[in-house]
């Protein structure tokens, strides 16, 4: 059975089509994403991305260069302070220390040693 | 006999007109800003404003401003004096109509600057101001024309600083960017070309102020921007401090103030901050604390591009220009905006006879396809172009890494320097001894029996005759090998040798920077 539900998030309505299977409630494979207005009107902003508020919320700490991760000095569930070295990037001969934007908890690592990231890449949360 | 005394009351009423509503001074003083009077007053020293135009008036045409009176036009111009030394001042009074810029307004402005270029003042100009004066429409926009001529007219004859006080928005803020010197306050002003709601109506991005507008979105992220105040205080502080590095004007040398002795002692400290391990960053902030006179650091463009340090400092008395790698900072590569940094203080300071001291730990240009595509080679060609071009004095300290073509653009020998230091730590190479093993011995360790120990072999052997400044020494790239301790008074010593330096070079209309 298929249903349409209107979902109105941040101000903005979406009407999503759902369908009911096995009395479980999952998503239709289409779903009309764009709010009526933004069609009538292309100057209206699309639909804000909201980050998934999930384990690892919090104030994510980007990759600052490319590079292999030489050290993480800390692991989840670790208080640290705003401007602790939290992480040891290796790149162009030279360790590059990464330090810690917020006072808070570790919430979670997404890398291990030895891993290469890119530049704007998620190393860890700090919650 | 005497004049009228209704004459003398007539100018005194004028007077009073123009220095503005007691009523609107207070409403701003509650906001804590400075009125545009109050700016030049806290700038110049006690008494030595002379107003130039204060009874200049609108020139609108109609929309019932025919018996309004716009005092100065919106803006307030002249000269005065800071630490003793002329200056031209520009301030725009937001109290007058916001600040508008009619006709006669950017005519003020724009003669105080052609003034000063004939004097050889520095220009100091104030802007908080809502923008173009719609009532009188082209005429305004024609304002604008002759206020960026007058600045590009200025450039490089007389050093430029603009102060961002307030609202400076679309075609207003290319006057700030054609000078030499940016000072925004935090809060109550934002600098852009296109607004949040324009900004929204062409892309549809939502485009919160604090994200491209403020002081700090402009000094961490655009670029726009050098220094950022606290508030009007902080920023008249912040001016009279970097002219305080400054000359007046091309023809004259910046105020250094010699030392009668020059102290040979070496500093066995800066030993002491080199890190043993070539991998553990070297912080360049501590050779500068170590290298300049107690007091005598002032950072330009501090939160702009951090792998490239860039400020004015006094070494022995002599003002100088550091540029200084931060290999704490993406290594100390030099990228697209560390280029750009770069070139500009570089520029600045050979346009203004200040001597340059580069503090070299480049391991080289960032890698990245992002780098690539931005334009790495164009952006990295104008620090080759600013140093090459320089007519003043130039010494390098090579303290560490000087790989590939980042060592030549970072002011090399070969390149542009007088006199070049390194450091017995220094390792001035084409590339890491890993990867140059890999080219070199190709062959060789595709049939070695033990790759990976013949590389770490040959690795070892690249480094040892690589890792030194002692073959660049034999090829004389470097003027000499000196240890940390003996910098602080052998780059004083090369100040003082170089400062009779005159370089002639062909007369040319006008070189070609790369952009």
């Amino acid at each position: 059975m298929k249903k349409m539900i209107r979902i109105t998030f941040e101000g903005k309505s979406y009407d999503v089509e759902v369908e009911v299977l096995n009395g479980a409630v999952a998503p239709a494979a289409v779903a009309q994403t764009a709010p009526v207005a933004a069609v009538a009107a292309p100057a209206v902003a699309p639909a804000p991305v909201a980050p998934a508020p999930a384990a690892g919320a919090g104030t994510p700490v980007p990759s600052p260069m490319m590079g292999l991760v030489f050290k993480m000095k800390v692991k989840v569930g670790d208080t640290v302070a705003a401007n602790q070295e939290i992480v040891v990037l290796e790149a162009m001969k030279m360790e590059t220390p990464v330090y810690a934007p917020v006072a808070g908890t570790v919430t979670a690592i997404n890398v291990k040693e030895q891993d290469s990231v890119s530049e704007g890449q998620v190393l860890l949360t700090i919650g | 006999m005497a004049i009228k005394k209704e004459m003398l009351e007539d100018l005194e009423r004028r007077r009073q007109l123009i220095a503005g509503d007691q009523s609107k001074i207070e409403a701003r003083h509650a906001k804590g800003l400075m009125t545009a009077r109050e700016r030049i007053q806290g700038l110049v020293d006690s008494g030595s404003f002379q107003e130039a135009g204060a009874h200049v008036d609108h020139d609108i045409r109609g929309f019932g401003f025919e018996k309004k009176v716009l005092p100065g036009d919106g803006v307030v111009t002249g000269l005065g004096l800071v630490d003793g030394r002329p200056v031209s001042v520009i301030s725009q009074d937001f109290m007058v109509s916001g600040g508008s810029l009619g006709s006669r307004h950017a005519r003020k402005m724009a003669e105080t600057m052609q003034q000063a270029t004939e004097l050889g003042n520095p220009i100091i100009s104030m802007n908080d101001s809502g923008g173009a004066r719609i009532q009188e429409g082209v005429r305004s926009l024609a304002g604008y024309g002759q206020v960026f001529r007058a600045n590009v007219l200025a450039s490089g004859v007389v050093p430029q600083i603009a102060l961002i006080a307030g609202p400076c928005a679309g075609g207003a803020a290319y006057s700030p960017a054609l000078m030499d010197f940016c000072i925004q306050v935090k809060k109550q002003s934002n600098m852009f070309i296109c607004g949040p709601e324009v900004i929204k109506a062409a892309t549809g991005q939502e485009a919160p102020l604090d994200q491209f507008a403020t002081a700090e979105a402009h000094a961490s992220v655009s670029g726009n921007v050098h220094f950022v105040a606290e508030n009007d205080k902080d920023a008249l502080d912040i001016i009279k401090r970097l002219l305080s590095y400054l000359p007046s004007n091309n023809m004259q040398d910046p105020p250094h103030r010699f030392s009668e002795q020059l102290s040979l002692e070496p500093d066995y400290g800066m030993n002491e901050i080199v890190p043993e391990e070539p991998k553990t960053p070297l912080d360049a902030y501590q050779v500068i604390d170590r290298l300049v006179d107690a007091g005598e650091w002032f950072e330009v463009k501090k939160d702009f591009a951090r792998n490239m340090i860039t400020g004015f400092a006094r070494i022995d008395g002599i003002v100088v220009g550091i540029l200084a790698n931060q290999p704490k900072v993406k290594a100390g590569c030099i990228d697209i905006d560390a280029s750009d940094k770069a070139a500009e203080f570089i520029n600045f300071c050979n346009a203004f006879n200040i001597p340059i001291v580069t503090l070299m730990d480049v391991p080289g240009f960032m890698p990245g396809l992002a780098q690539e595509r931005g334009g790495i080679i164009r952006h990295g060609a104008k620090v080759l172009y600013a140093y090459a071009n320089c007519t003043v004095p130039l010494v390098t300290v090579i303290m560490r890494k000087a790989y590939g073509g980042a060592y030549i653009a970072m002011g090399s020998k070969d390149l542009c320097a007088d006199v070049v230091y390194a450091w017995p730590t220094a390792e001035i190479a084409v590339m890491g001894a890993e990867g140059a093993a890999k080219i070199i011995y190709k062959k060789e360790l595709a049939s070695a029996a033990d790759p990976q120990a013949k590389f770490r072999e040959l690795a070892e052997d690249y480094r040892q005759k690589f890792s030194n400044p002692y073959q660049a020494a034999e090829s004389d790239i470097i003027t000499d090998v000196i240890s940390p301790a003996e910098t602080r008074y052998k780059v004083a010593l090369s100040l003082r040798s170089l400062l009779t330096k005159r370089v002639a070079r062909p007369s040319k209309k006008s070189g070609l920077s790369p952009l």
